[in-house]
């Protein structure tokens, strides 16, 4: 089963989060709220993929917490996020994710992960998709 | 008018009767014809004028001597016209209320055909005026060749020479220079200062011979002097001992017996008294004249060198304005050069001081970070003669910006035409801006977080919610708060923190809005007319709301299998400046619900931002009554709205 990593410092966002992907059908990681944590966990858990909100509490942001895990893991790069400065986003793009979401994450619409509640659960990322 | 049948002949006879008394009645010379024993016969209008009689006077018979002053002058005249035939000169003449006046005169004796003198003619002219004029230019011409003589005896005389001057040293000097230029021997002459405390008066001679100091309250002495040449007059006397003067004398000194005191005046008052005093052969009235005359060419050149300081005054007082002005000033060429700036322009763009700069780069288009800026200013100058102060960024020689409030004017009274620049340092202001739009957007960002997550929580209870009839109320609140929340993340983006492009809005409005019913309804089929302009958040989060409550409605009732929904928006500002937001769709139309009075949340919520809040009209209808309908692309004649609204009633914020 696809493992999941949410990295979310919103705690409200991140609950909806999980609960939207594990009704997906997918392995949903207890989220957390750091990039310092996201690290530890990432390198414990080995997801397949990671949710990674920019913006975090703490030092680390998402973008170095996320170069962090790469450094050790092939995982699978979902940035989110509320902030459209170039800077953020042009350093984000440069780490080749998977995709980049603007929040409110919209995950009916998300490609290969149709997750609305009327919806088949089951339906993974595993398959290979365009990045955005 | 007629003429008669018969016109008369001009004869000689009558040239002289009528033609030439004419011309005699009317001269501007006096003419007078007397009989040849000397009583008038006849006078014309100038010399009735001329002697200050009227035409009612009885002049005629009265003889001519009655008209001048001197009979003495005047029977020589006479004889001369008899005997000789002629005479010219100038007479005394007597006027009829006894005053007189000096007359041109050209006399000569009439004869009768047969050659027998019968009488006299003359012609006169007033000289009186002319005379003057010539007389007082050759005075005075004598007199200033005079005056220096007259004044360098006087003063070489006098054992003593007083002034007082109110003014400051450089008047001194020019008295003193004065004093000098007419080769007065004078060593040592004090002024003194009405303002001052304490005076003295010196009155000593280049030789040392004599001498003595008076000491007294400057004040006082300069009342006393002042009162002494009342209404600018001369005062001289040759006894002071009999005056006040006398208490001022030093005791056991020398007497100075004999005094000229002459007022200095300058713009009508009393400025300073000149005065020369000795102890032995006293001043006649031509001293007097000569002091006076003295007194006056010292006022002019006080009164001029007072304007050539106030002028070099001024002068160094703009220079020190130009130079300490916290406020940047320049001059540049109208070719671009810098001709001159204060060390504060140069201070603003990173330079120690001016001359660091002169030295560095003269070329004022180097410091525009916009050359723009600066050909949108040169053409001001060219049009108008001034730039009116704009916000214009320049670069530092550090490289950095700087960020002034820059003005120019075009100095056309100089010889070479340049640019006056001026400029404030506004980056601090710029940079406290910059900080308060950053707080501004951090203010938006964390609004629409707040938002999401409130949309993230009814998520939830969306997801854990077994009724299922409860789940199209919650998609609803979603949308609504997501309407609002799109505004936030648009203008967190935007360089305006208080203007949307509206139509950029409608359409992320419309994309959002499709994606949360994207399992429902996936199929939408969008027109969408957006005029571009801008407005105000306060207007725009009502118009979404507005937006969102329509296209749920559309989504909800025209979505069913085997149909297209079509939904057309446009928006545009009309000429008269309203907006005008026209919605249609393909739908049922609003059915037996009569969207005027209908209670539902949306459409009361609708009706409320329409009117309410955006002050405006709501027309809601069948498509198809539309005039401006699309017929084909709306063929079933679906739910119309359609709002209008002034985005006169907020103002800019932020």
């Amino acid at each position: 089963m696809t493992k999941v990593l949410i990295v979310e410092d919103e705690a409200i966002s991140a609950l909806l989060i999980q609960k939207k992907l594990a009704a997906a059908g997918l392995d949903v990681l207890p989220p957390v709220a750091t990039g310092e944590k996201a690290v530890e966990l990432a390198l414990n858990e080995k997801p397949d993929i990671v949710f990674m909100d920019i913006r975090l509490a703490g030092r680390m942001d998402g973008i170095e917490a996320a170069g962090r895990i790469r450094a050790v893991l092939p995982v699978r790069l979902i940035f989110m996020s509320g902030y459209h400065d170039g800077d953020f986003r042009e350093r984000a793009l440069a780490m080749n994710p998977y995709m980049y979401l603007d929040k409110p994450v919209v995950f009916e619409s998300l490609p290969g992960l149709c997750i609305g509640t009327n919806a088949a659960p089951g339906r993974s990322l595993s398959a290979p998709e365009h990045s955005v | 008018m007629t003429l008669p049948n018969s016109q008369p002949s001009l004869s000689s006879a009558d040239l002289d009767r009528s033609i030439m008394r004419r011309a005699l009645d009317t001269a501007i010379n006096g003419y007078a014809v007397s009989d040849i024993h000397g009583s008038l016969v006849y006078v014309n209008h100038s010399f009735l004028t001329m002697w200050g009689y009227t035409p009612d006077d009885e002049v005629l018979g009265r003889s001519v001597f009655d008209f001048w002053v001197s009979a003495e002058e005047c029977g020589p005249v006479v004889a001369s016209v008899r005997n000789a035939g002629a005479w010219m000169g100038e007479l005394e003449g007597r006027k009829k209320d006894g005053t007189t006046f000096v007359a041109q005169v050209s006399a000569s004796l009439v004869h009768n055909d047969e050659g027998v003198p019968i009488a006299m003619l003359s012609s006169f002219l007033d000289v009186t005026e002319s005379r003057r004029i010539r007389r007082e230019l050759n005075a005075t011409l004598l007199h200033s060749e005079r005056m220096a003589g007259t004044m360098r005896s006087l003063f070489n005389a006098s054992e003593a020479v007083l002034a007082s001057v109110e003014f400051n040293s450089t008047a001194r000097v020019l008295l003193l220079e004065s004093l000098k230029l007419i080769q007065a021997e004078i060593g040592i002459i004090s002024l003194f200062d009405g303002t001052e405390e304490l005076s003295e008066i010196l009155y000593d001679k280049a030789d040392g011979s004599g001498g003595g100091v008076l000491t007294m309250p400057g004040q006082r002495l300069q009342t006393m002097l002042t009162g002494l040449c009342p209404g600018g007059s001369v005062w001289m006397s040759n006894d002071i001992g009999q005056t006040p003067l006398a208490a001022l004398l030093p005791v056991g000194h020398r007497e100075l017996r004999n005094l000229i005191l002459a007022p200095l005046i300058m713009n009508s008052t009393i400025a300073g008294i000149l005065g020369v005093a000795n102890h032995d052969g006293g001043f006649d009235t031509i001293d007097t004249e000569t002091i006076s005359s003295f007194a006056g060419l010292a006022s002019i050149a006080l009164k001029s060198e007072q304007t050539q300081e106030a002028l070099r005054d001024s002068v160094s007082h703009y220079r020190s304005l130009f130079e300490n002005a916290l406020v940047g000033i320049a001059r540049v060429s109208l070719e671009g050069q810098l001709l001159d700036l204060n060390d504060s322009f140069a201070c603003m763009l990173g330079y120690k001081d001016a001359h660091e700069l002169m030295a560095t780069q003269t070329r004022v288009s180097t410091y525009y970070v916009d050359i723009a800026d600066r050909d949108h200013l040169l053409d001001l100058i060219r049009t108008q003669g001034f730039a009116p102060p704009r916000e214009i960024r320049f670069r530092r020689k550090d490289g950095g910006d700087l960020w002034a409030l820059y003005g120019a004017s075009l100095e056309r009274g100089a010889v070479n035409p340049s640019i006056a620049v001026y400029c404030i340092d506004i980056t601090g202001r710029k940079q406290v801006e910059d900080s308060n739009k950053a707080l501004v957007r951090e203010l938006y960002h964390r609004t629409k977080n707040n938002m999401n997550v409130i949309s993230a929580m009814i998520g939830l209870q969306l997801m854990q919610t077994p009724d299922p009839s409860q789940r199209p109320m919650m998609l609803d609140l979603q949308n609504r708060i997501a309407a609002m929340s799109l505004v936030h993340q648009m203008l967190y983006r935007s360089a305006d923190l208080s203007r949307l492009d509206f139509a950029a809005y409608v359409r992320e409005l419309v994309a959002q809005t499709v994606q949360s019913f994207a399992s429902d309804c996936p199929d939408v089929h969008f027109e969408l007319e957006l005029e571009p302009f801008t407005m105000l958040m306060d207007f725009v989060v009502p118009c979404g709301l507005i937006l969102n409550e329509l296209l749920t409605n559309s989504i909800k009732h025209a979505c069913h299998p085997g149909a297209t929904p079509v939904v057309h928006i446009s928006v545009r500002r009309l000429p008269d400046g309203t907006i005008g937001l026209d919605y249609r769709d393909n739908g049922p139309g609003y059915g037996n619900v009569d969207p005027d009075t209908a209670t539902t949340m949306g459409l009361t919520a609708v009706r409320l931002l329409a009117v309410h809040q955006l002050q405006g009209t709501i027309r809601f209808g069948c498509a198809s009554d539309d005039e401006a309908s699309v017929a084909g692309v709306l063929p079933r004649g679906g739910a119309s709205c359609s709002v209008r609204f002034q985005d006169d009633h907020y103002e800019e914020r932020v």
